[in-house]
């Protein structure tokens, strides 16, 4: 019972933590066909932001988050300007993109590196303490970072179904043609969803970075299992891809707890390649058809 | 390294530059390939590009260039080696795959690991781990077989992460010797003592780093010709079909997962070979291959080279080679440096320096001008201007006789 209900709880928390990860980068997904594999930059962005907010300048912990959503938001920003508009211009964006965003994983990875150095730092927006349950203890963190994802969620949901800003953006990820026709700018659209995304993820980095330490690659590892799990629950569909964070985070801890910490990536990129090989448009996806 | 070497590296890289440059001439981007497919002139023009290549790479030791420089080339061609492989299945396939580097290290570690478990000879455990190389290279291809563009991109790049992870948190006791307990894969420190090639005993402490250059150079030479032989055969003319359109390509009964089989199968050989041979003159082989700056580093170096062309990857890695020496002086921007250049290219240099290089050389002041008049030239002569107003269109477009 207590190994079933330890595996319960860290499935819980790395769960979380896939499913926000999979909730901002779907975003991208949905408007310009992005898989941006420099959310890592925004993830240690969102930590560094934290660490230097409540340990640098001692400033109350009420800053972090809003700190953390401009530094996003302008980061967003800079990296659609200076980087995804041009490369959006060319031909083959969907590839074109992931070897550019790998260079700009890369660039953040070193420029925090150069700027703050390479230890592990302890980042201190977290709870330290946890509730107990049966002789195991659920972190509070854990239970702070569910409930994030379920706002941040319900507060996309929101942006996208109500807002202008959400039809807008819905509306040029439909047919970018069609919207400029409408009199929609399809490049200052594009560029408020890099900016909501960049906003999400760096609030996410800070509930990342709290459960574990700040350091440059923090959020390498947790990046590339976002975006397998987006895969293999077939992109554009965000429920099954929160769905499937959980199920892999799950199944992913479960062979830590029992065959050891090795095993959990392994074996959970395994399970993706398998159902992958008998459904390519992943496990809710639908089959796209290819009109010539 | 002195100023003076790096200006005797800038002056025959500029060479190399402008010699490729006056063969090119008549260039082509990937595109145009497919339109001008007048392969036998190409294949001439390739084979005194490679002979002259050759010939100065032969001829280069003699200069007497220092053994930093010298083991700063035997890289280069390793990488070059690697990189011209990948090219197949990146470029000319059109599969983005970015775990390739981990054929590279399943081709040096199954190297290392015979000689070292096996005492094998060196030599004799490069063919067995090019061999292993292939088959997971094969493998490789076959696990991503149905998935497309981006898909590929991630679930490979995750492959090389896994792996890397395995290697780094092996711990368990394979061998334990004087109470020093070993892995298999060598963990994070990675292996050691397995040997060498045997240089400095056939050539004296001195000749050891021209016997590094010529294997290095061989395997280069070997791995391009293998390279252009696959790139003109009619097997590269499948792979740049399935590129191009898979759907014209399938309905001219193109069977897409064998080829895609067969062109990872196929780039699988030399790299497996090159990460024997990096294995052989490291002598250690560490999971460091398998890091996200050295993926970066191969990367860019056909996309700063130019995706999918002929000489492309080898004018890339030269050119990073030497970004990488002037930026090792920075240290800790290297990293940086790297990014930053993959990123310039990817944004300002789409076809790469050879498409580059082929619009500097068929760029004239008035071209498109003259195109232009030539084709209202060719309409007002055409039959149908015959039944129009000759005037008419000549007020609208300019004298005919300008």
């Amino acid at each position: 019972m207590d190994i079933f209900l330890q595996i319960l709880f860290s499935g819980l928390a790395v769960g979380s933590m896939y499913a926000v990860g999979a909730l901002a980068l779907s975003l991208l997904w949905g408007t310009m066909g992005m898989l941006n594999l420099a959310h890592t930059t925004f993830i240690a962005l969102g930590g560094y932001v934290a660490y230097f907010c409540m340990s640098v300048i001692d400033a109350s912990w009420f800053f972090v988050l809003p700190l953390a959503f401009l530094s996003g938001l302008v980061m967003g920003y800079i990296y659609y300007h200076l980087v995804i508009r041009h490369i959006y211009a060319n031909q083959n964006f969907s590839v074109n993109i992931i070897i550019a965003s790998v260079a700009i994983a890369a660039l953040g990875e070193n420029t925090f590196l150069n700027l703050a150095g390479g230890e592990a730092l302890r980042q201190p927006f977290q709870f330290t303490s946890g509730l107990k349950i049966i002789g195991v203890v659920l972190p509070y963190q854990t239970i702070f970072t569910f409930i994030m994802v379920i706002i941040l969620m319900v507060i996309m949901a929101l942006i996208m179904s109500k807002s202008k800003l959400g039809q807008v953006i819905r509306a040029v990820s439909q047919n970018p043609d069609a919207a400029k026709l409408m009199g929609i700018n399809v490049q200052k659209s594009f560029a408020q969803a890099m900016m909501l995304y960049g906003s999400i993820a760096a609030i996410t980095g800070v509930l990342v970075t709290g459960a574990s330490q700040v350091f440059p690659s923090v959020g390498g590892d947790a990046t590339v299992k976002a975006l397998i799990i987006l895969i293999v629950a077939g992109l554009g569909n965000l429920r099954a891809g929160i769905f499937m964070a959980f199920a892999l985070g799950f199944l992913e801890m479960g062979v830590n707890y029992l065959f050891g910490s090795r095993y959990g990536f392994p074996s959970m990129l395994g399970f993706v390649i398998i159902v992958l090989l008998f459904k390519p448009n992943g496990f809710f996806g639908k089959e796209v058809v290819n009109r010539v | 390294m002195s100023i003076s070497q790096i200006s005797i590296l800038i002056a025959v890289l500029g060479i190399l530059v402008a010699i490729i440059a006056f063969f090119w001439g008549t260039s082509h981007s990937t595109k145009e390939f497919i339109k001008i497919d007048n392969r036998t002139s190409n294949v001439w023009k390739d084979f005194w590009i490679g002979m002259i290549l050759l010939a100065l790479a032969l001829i280069f030791p003699a200069f007497g260039a220092g053994k930093y420089l010298l083991s700063q080339i035997v890289l280069f061609f390793i990488w070059a080696a690697v990189v011209t492989q990948w090219n197949l299945i990146f470029g000319i396939a059109g599969i983005f795959t970015l775990g390739h580097m981990a054929v590279f290290a399943v081709g040096g570690y199954i190297t290392s690991m015979i000689a070292l478990y096996m005492g094998w000879n060196l030599w004799a455990a490069l063919p067995v781990g090019a061999l292993a190389a292939v088959v997971f290279s094969f493998l490789l291809g076959a696990t991503i077989i149905r998935l497309r563009g981006p898909y590929i991109a991630i679930m490979t790049l995750a492959i090389a992460i896994v792996i890397q992870k395995l290697i780094v948190s092996d711990v368990d006791c394979f061998v334990t010797k004087d109470l020093i307990c070993y892995n298999f894969t060598g963990g994070a420190k990675g292996l050691f003592g397995y040997g060498n090639f045997g240089f400095k005993e056939l050539l004296g402490y001195k000749g050891k780093i021209y016997g590094e250059y010529y294997l290095s150079l061989t395997l280069l030479v070997l791995s391009t010709l293998f390279a252009l032989f696959v790139i003109y055969s009619p097997l590269g003319s499948t792979f740049r079909s399935i590129r191009d359109n898979e759907i014209a390509a399938g309905s001219r009964g193109v069977n897409r997962i064998k080829y895609q089989l067969i062109v990872f199968t196929v780039s699988g050989i030399f790299t497996g070979l090159a990460g024997g041979v990096f294995a052989g003159l490291q002598t250690t082989m560490g999971p460091n291959v398998l890091s996200l700056s050295l993926l970066l580093f191969l990367l860019s170096m056909i996309v700063v080279g130019g995706r999918g062309t002929n000489w492309g990857p080898l004018i890339g890695a030269a050119s990073l080679m030497l970004a990488d020496t002037i930026l090792r002086d920075f240290g800790q921007l290297r990293v940086a440096g790297l990014s930053l250049i993959i990123l310039f290219a990817m944004i300002f240099l789409p076809n790469g320096l050879i498409g580059l290089l082929s619009n500097i050389f068929n760029w004239s002041p008035n071209k498109k001008e003259n195109e232009d008049r030539v084709s209202i030239k060719n309409f007002i002569k055409s039959d149908r201007s015959k039944y129009l107003k000759r005037g008419k269109w000549i007020k609208k477009f300019g004298n005919e006789n300008e």
